[in-house]
């Protein structure tokens, strides 16, 4: 047999084989896993989330002495106590038992009634949302549910990139598909665990009682209010009572001795409700540009809050198990992709096509 | 030039020294510049004469209001303008300590009354005794606050009394000018630790002011440097709580006690 130097022989040919080229796995999953994360902190940063989401924090932290049943009836026995001396007084008047003019008790007598009617309303309606309040205060911590999104959706961006990287060089990328799996499951472990179901029906009609109430406007009118009752209780301890208990001995005081005895309390009690809403006027208008957020896509955002969480973490989870099949193996017996070359068709001039 | 030309010019010249050199001092004696009063400036009790009030007293003017005519919060437990002039009387120091703190007593209520006593004597304001301290960090705004300090120029007062605070029926309310900033707004979680770190970079490399710089006028009055006669008076808008929008006017009167500064501790508690 005749050799061409320097050329392998037939039987080194085919007993060295070339490894085969490898074939990239699957990489769509990790670019879906690039664009959840992706889409995850942006969202909450388009959304001013963040600035948002710690003032609706602190509002609920400030609220939450003035949204229990106690401090309601507390409220309810204050404005019948002014009920009761505002009675007396006016009972005083038709008796003809009060000596002389007093400028400020008559200013209660006459506004009493507008004001009990617009504090009842407010209780009212603080009373009426004490539950929507209780589902709210037991989700996770506003603060950090932006945090809550950027954070897995920073993990799962790396990770789908670094996996990405993977795939091309025809890797499984199992570590970098274990992170994103870890950052799915905490978006899935949010809602169903931080509340947020139970939460999303009772943010709105939170919001929407709340929002005659929280505003500079009604503050004002609360502090004009609260200026009527501090002068009227003012005229009457200092000049009024003793006044109609020296013309009058047994004249009936019950309703105004009745205020005196608890006033302290009392106006402590409402200069700290009129400070907590002065002070979340601003907190309550960002929650309520929170929720009018996602209101372009036909909801409000509380509505949906737990779904945020919930769809990008299913999709990513998906995507994490997708194409963790190993790559095919070539087809053939030889089982190398040169052994299938080999038997493939040559020209005439004995070069692979 | 003879010698006996030569000692007169001498003497001349050292004449001119001298003399030049008094009249430098009568300079600097007449124009000393302005001069910080650290001590204690006692308060004259306020009183009332007619219509007429002296001494040491408040008003508070209601939203929309003026300093000058009002309408003023009726205090119906004073006697002085039909209730729009709230008369005080000295504490238990005397009045207001410059160049330290007299810090509001913890717990600082007692069944809503004030139990800060030290620089006025916890007064009535419908039924409920208000008190004034002064503390290194402002009790409502929770802002770093600098002791009182007040300047004589010449007979004409500046002071600084940012860190004056009113507390009320267990509420805080910063009366100071000038006017610390208002409470901070909530944070992002972690945002206040890098705050504090920028902070710290910034004051270091950068020399910023902190953002707990008072801004806004200052108090003013007058000084009487024989009788030590003062008067000190200033305005102070309250920004948020339950008196957003309501204005202090404040008038102290008394005589000034010049002394080392005051300790920063806070004072003990009363009652």
């Amino acid at each position: 047999m005749t050799t061409v130097s320097g050329l392998p022989t037939y039987s080194e040919f085919v007993s060295n084989p070339e490894p085969a080229p490898p074939r990239p796995a699957k990489r769509w999953p990790f670019v879906l896993i690039i664009v959840l994360g992706a889409l995850l902190v942006l969202a909450p940063v388009g959304t001013g989330m963040f600035p948002r989401a710690a003032k609706g924090e602190a509002m609920i932290d400030a609220f939450g002495p003035y949204m229990t049943r106690s401090s309601i009836d507390g409220y309810r026995h204050d404005l019948q106590v002014l009920d009761d001396a505002r009675t007396n007084v006016v009972t005083l008047q038709q008796r003809g038992q009060q000596p002389g003019s007093y400028d400020r008790v008559d200013q209660f007598a006459r506004d009493y009634p507008e004001i009990h009617y617009h504090m009842s309303g407010m209780i009212g309606a603080i009373d009426d949302n004490r539950n929507n309040y209780e589902k709210l205060s037991g989700v996770v911590p506003f603060g950090t549910l932006p945090w809550l999104f950027a954070l897995p959706g920073v993990v799962l961006a790396g990770a789908g990139v670094l996996g990405f990287r993977r795939a091309q060089a025809g890797k499984q990328a199992l570590a970098w598909r274990s992170f994103a799996a870890l950052a799915a499951l905490g978006l899935i472990a949010v809602p169903l665990f931080g509340g947020l179901f139970p939460a999303s029906p009772a943010a709105q009609p939170l919001i929407n009682d709340l929002r005659p109430i929280l505003t500079h406007d009604e503050v004002r009118k609360l502090q004009g209010y609260f200026v009527t009752l501090v002068a009227a209780d003012g005229e009457l301890n200092s000049r009024y009572t003793a006044a109609v208990r020296t013309a009058h001995p047994d004249a009936d005081l019950t309703g105004i001795t009745t205020l005196e005895t608890r006033w302290q309390p009392m106006t402590s009690r409402l200069a700290a409700l009129i400070g907590a809403m002065n002070d979340n006027v601003r907190n309550f208008d960002a929650v309520v540009a929170l929720n009018d957020s996602t209101r372009p896509l036909g909801f409000g955002a509380f509505r949906g809050l737990g779904f945020f969480y919930l769809v990008p973490g299913i999709f990513a989870l998906a995507a994490t198990v997708e194409g963790l099949r190993l790559p095919t193996r070539p087809r053939g017996n030889g089982g190398t992709a040169v052994a299938d070359a080999a038997r493939a068709p040559t020209s005439p001039g004995g070069e692979q096509k | 030039m003879s010698a006996r030309q030569l000692i007169a010019v001498t003497m001349l010249a050292a004449l001119a020294l001298v003399v030049s050199g008094c009249s430098s001092g009568d300079d600097a004696s007449s124009s000393s510049g302005p001069e910080p009063l650290v001590g204690l400036l006692r308060f004259t009790p306020g009183s009332v004469s007619g219509d007429s009030v002296a001494g040491t007293w408040f008003r508070m003017v209601q939203p929309g209001g003026t300093p000058d005519k009002g309408p003023y919060m009726p205090n119906g437990d004073s006697p002085a303008q039909g209730g729009s002039t709230t008369l005080l009387e000295p504490g238990t120091a005397g009045g207001l300590r410059t160049g330290g703190y007299q810090s509001e007593p913890k717990p600082g209520f007692a069944q809503g009354n004030s139990l800060s006593a030290s620089i006025t004597k916890p007064t009535k304001f419908f039924a409920v005794e208000f008190g004034i301290s002064t503390n290194p960090v402002d009790p409502q705004t929770q802002r770093r606050v600098p002791p009182p300090t007040v300047t004589n120029d010449g007979g004409k007062l500046t002071a600084d009394v940012s860190s004056w605070a009113a507390s009320w029926n267990d509420q805080e309310f910063n009366q100071g000018a000038p006017k610390p900033p208002e409470k901070q707004d909530a944070q992002v979680a972690g945002a206040e630790q890098v705050q504090k770190v920028w902070d710290w970079v910034a004051k270091q490399w950068f020399d910023k002011p902190t953002s707990d710089a008072a801004q806004g006028p200052s108090a003013t009055g007058s000084y009487d440097a024989k009788t030590r006669k003062f008067t000190l008076q200033w305005t102070s808008l309250i920004v948020g709580g339950p008196f957003n929008g309501f204005t202090g006017v404040w008038h102290l009167e008394g005589v000034f006690e010049p002394a080392a500064a005051a300790p920063n501790s806070p004072a003990p508690s009363v009652k």
